[in-house]
């Protein structure tokens, strides 16, 4: 993923951070996440609760929580992909490069 | 009582769905459900393939929204309603001659399928809304598909493979987005919709997949019956005529006009010379004379008026306002070319053919038998293509360059030798190597009669070359000028070519013979004959066969002929065979 761009941020040990993609669910594509090192970030798919239906081809925001869990440097890669469609380059990709520190760092 | 299930993939021993299509990454869902409708309402009521270009409706709603609007979500509603107003065009693949309504070609209300309420008696709209699962079911048994929008899961994405069915989660709306399919069929056995996705064959069962029905009390916020759903009558559906363009010849075209868009028309030359116009109104089934053509001005000074019709014409419906085109040879063996312009609804006459290439130009002349005469692709609007036979014994092909816009005849090609009679023969090919789609360019195929009285089929394989190949004869004894067609029998998708139909009278009868259109024949075909029929009225035989039409009507092919005391009668074909119909004229 060397033509990516990577886009950098810090954390503190224990920090959460909320990564907020825009959605393509209604086009049948959606985000998948891989962490280079899972042991430094951990990753979860928040659902939120939307208070109205939506019109038909509006897709709802995809939003992933990133805790930091040990000390050390990780990069985190978004595809946007069919996952029911045979494997090929996804839609888009999208790179966090994650530096977590100690808390009194 | 509805069906206990149905499936319009096949159906009636035929398909009625065009290809499954993948919306890509814009959220146009509610689109592509809506045009799928309209392509299989306008196949269901028509018996043609009308694929209908999806960006033709999204351009217009990013040009009056915004560039990104489109994709941003909508409803079946505002697009049927769209749809009514505007129409929608077919797929023109090569950039140059994009058709949509930000940049349209010339030609663009003559490849737009239409829908309007002009022929519905029952409702007031173009497009009906549908709720709950019994009139749901009700419309797709006996109408046609529906769209139905739904909140959608992502356990969705991998769902529906292998014929499996797809309950979607308890109540909420948590985490869902909205989508549209179409509704295509369902099962009781089952309990679930058939739909049919927009995410391209890698989803479900290639394209399509079973979704639950909704029950009482569970999962209703998420069924697909929770929404309104949106039909469309067939009555409303009327297909263009570039669409229809290989269905017909002659003399005889089914028009988009009349209560149900399938009235039959007939142009027949008529006493001292005049043209007449017969009309079979698609609703009460009668022929009647509609009208004999005006006078038109006659040469040598073109100050006298009179009718010049020395033979029965060839007709088509063009991508020019669907405009009614003629050809037909003159008394002074010229080819005179009128038009019913749809616009200001009158004639107009362009008169005798000229070469434009000589100086002055020169009338094109004909030595007997009919033109053939057609509009084909390549280009937007597409070229006027013209065989008839010269005076050396041979075939001439004139072309009009119409993407151009010089509306200039030119000859094309001269080939061909010992010929007797050309016909109404002439039929676009379809596009080499198996290309997706009817509309990229392609060579003709002519047949003409011999000197020996057979029938002979020549090949032009590309429409830009000049190159006539003479292919395979068949037939004996043929003294008359057939007609041809390419129908859609065999053409199981739009992508696929299907069979060639050609009848020609011998010896006072009619043989209807046929063509396996695909693999696409090239330098050598197989025709068979398969059936000889006739007139039922008493003492008379056939003299010649006019026109012919595959029809709205259940595929039947439909042909007019001449009898030997020069009436028009109307023939057709269904599941049972050839009959004998009305002698009207």
């Amino acid at each position: 993923m060397s033509n990516v761009v990577m886009e950098e941020r810090r954390l503190r040990l224990g920090a959460r951070l909320d990564v907020t993609l825009q959605g393509y669910g209604a086009t049948g594509f959606r985000w998948g996440v891989v962490v280079e090192k899972p042991e430094i970030i951990g990753v979860a798919r928040i659902v939120e609760d939307d208070p109205e239906p939506r019109v038909a081809g509006e897709s709802a925001d995809e939003v992933f929580e990133l805790t930091a869990l040990t000390v050390g440097e990780t990069e985190v890669l978004f595809a946007l992909a069919r996952n029911f469609e045979a494997a090929g380059p996804p839609r888009e990709v999208r790179g966090m490069r994650v530096v977590v520190t100690e808390p009194h760092v | 009582m509805t069906s206990s299930s149905v499936d319009w993939r096949n159906r009636f021993g035929s398909t009625w769905l065009t290809k499954v299509k993948d919306q890509g990454g814009c959220g146009s869902c509610y689109i592509y459900g809506s045009v799928g409708v309209f392509e299989a309402m306008l196949r269901i009521e028509h018996h043609v393939w009308c694929r209908r270009d999806e960006d033709d409706v999204k351009n217009a709603i990013s040009l009056t929204f915004g560039a990104a609007s489109a994709c941003g979500g909508g409803g079946p509603d505002h697009v049927l309603t769209w749809i009514t107003a505007n129409g929608v065009t077919d797929q023109i693949t090569a950039p140059s001659s994009k058709i949509s309504l930000g940049h349209p070609t010339p030609d663009r209300l003559g490849r737009t399928s239409r829908l309007d309420k002009d022929g519905i008696v029952a409702v007031k709209k173009a497009h009906v809304t549908l709720s709950g699962v019994e009139q749901m079911k009700q419309w797709v048994d006996l109408t046609g598909p529906i769209t139905a929008c739904f909140n959608c899961y992502p356990d969705l994405d991998k769902s529906c493979k292998d014929d499996a069915v797809y309950t979607p989660p308890a109540n909420g709306t948590a985490g869902s987005d909205g989508h549209c399919v179409m509704i295509v069929g369902y099962d009781d056995h089952k309990k679930a919709w058939l739909i049919r996705n927009s995410w391209g064959t890698g989803w479900g069962t290639g394209g399509y997949g079973w979704f639950a029905y909704g029950t009482a009390g569970k999962n209703d916020e998420n069924a697909l019956e929770h929404r309104v759903c949106y039909g469309i009558p067939g009555g409303a559906t009327n297909p263009d005529p570039w669409s229809k363009r290989r269905l017909h010849n002659g003399n005889f075209y089914e028009s988009g006009n009349g209560t149900y868009h399938r009235n039959f028309e007939v142009f027949a030359q008529g006493p001292g010379g005049a043209v007449r116009h017969y009309v079979q109104n698609g609703k009460t089934l009668e022929w009647s004379l509609h009208e004999t053509l005006p006078e038109v001005t006659l040469a040598p000074d073109f100050k006298k008026k009179g009718n010049d019709c020395a033979a029965q014409p060839t007709v088509f419906g063009s991508t020019y306002f669907r405009n009614f085109e003629i050809l037909y040879l003159t008394t002074a063996n010229e080819l005179r070319h009128r038009l019913f312009d749809q616009t200001s609804q009158t004639w107009i006459d362009h008169g005798p053919l000229k070469n434009a290439a000589v100086k002055p130009a020169a009338p094109i002349m004909s030595a007997g038998g009919v033109p053939g005469f057609i509009q084909a692709a390549p280009g937007a609007p597409g070229n006027f293509e013209l065989v008839v036979k010269n005076s050396q014994g041979g075939l001439d092909n004139w072309w009009r360059d119409d993407a151009n816009n010089n509306a200039k005849w030119a000859l094309k090609a001269t080939f061909g030798a010992n010929v007797r009679l050309s016909g109404a023969t002439l039929v676009q090919r379809w596009a080499k190597g198996g290309a997706p789609y009817a509309d990229l360019p392609a060579g003709l195929d002519l047949v003409c009669v011999t000197g020996e009285k057979v029938m002979q089929r020549f090949w032009r394989d590309d429409p830009n070359k000049a190159g006539w190949v003479a292919c395979e004869t068949f037939g004996n004894n043929v003294d008359s000028p057939p007609v041809m067609i390419r129908s859609q029998f065999g053409a199981t998708d739009e992508t696929v070519p299907g069979n060639y139909e050609l009848c020609v009278a011998v010896d006072g009868a009619i043989e209807h013979w046929w063509m396996n259109g695909n693999p696409e024949p090239t330098t050598s075909g197989s025709w068979t004959m398969s059936e000889i029929f006739q007139t039922d009225r008493k003492g008379r035989k056939v003299k010649q066969v006019l026109g012919m039409v595959e029809s709205s009507y259940g595929f039947d092919l439909e042909v007019v002929a001449e009898l030997d005391n020069g009436a028009l009668q109307h023939f057709s074909r269904d599941g049972a065979g050839w009959h004998a119909r009305e002698v009207f004229a």
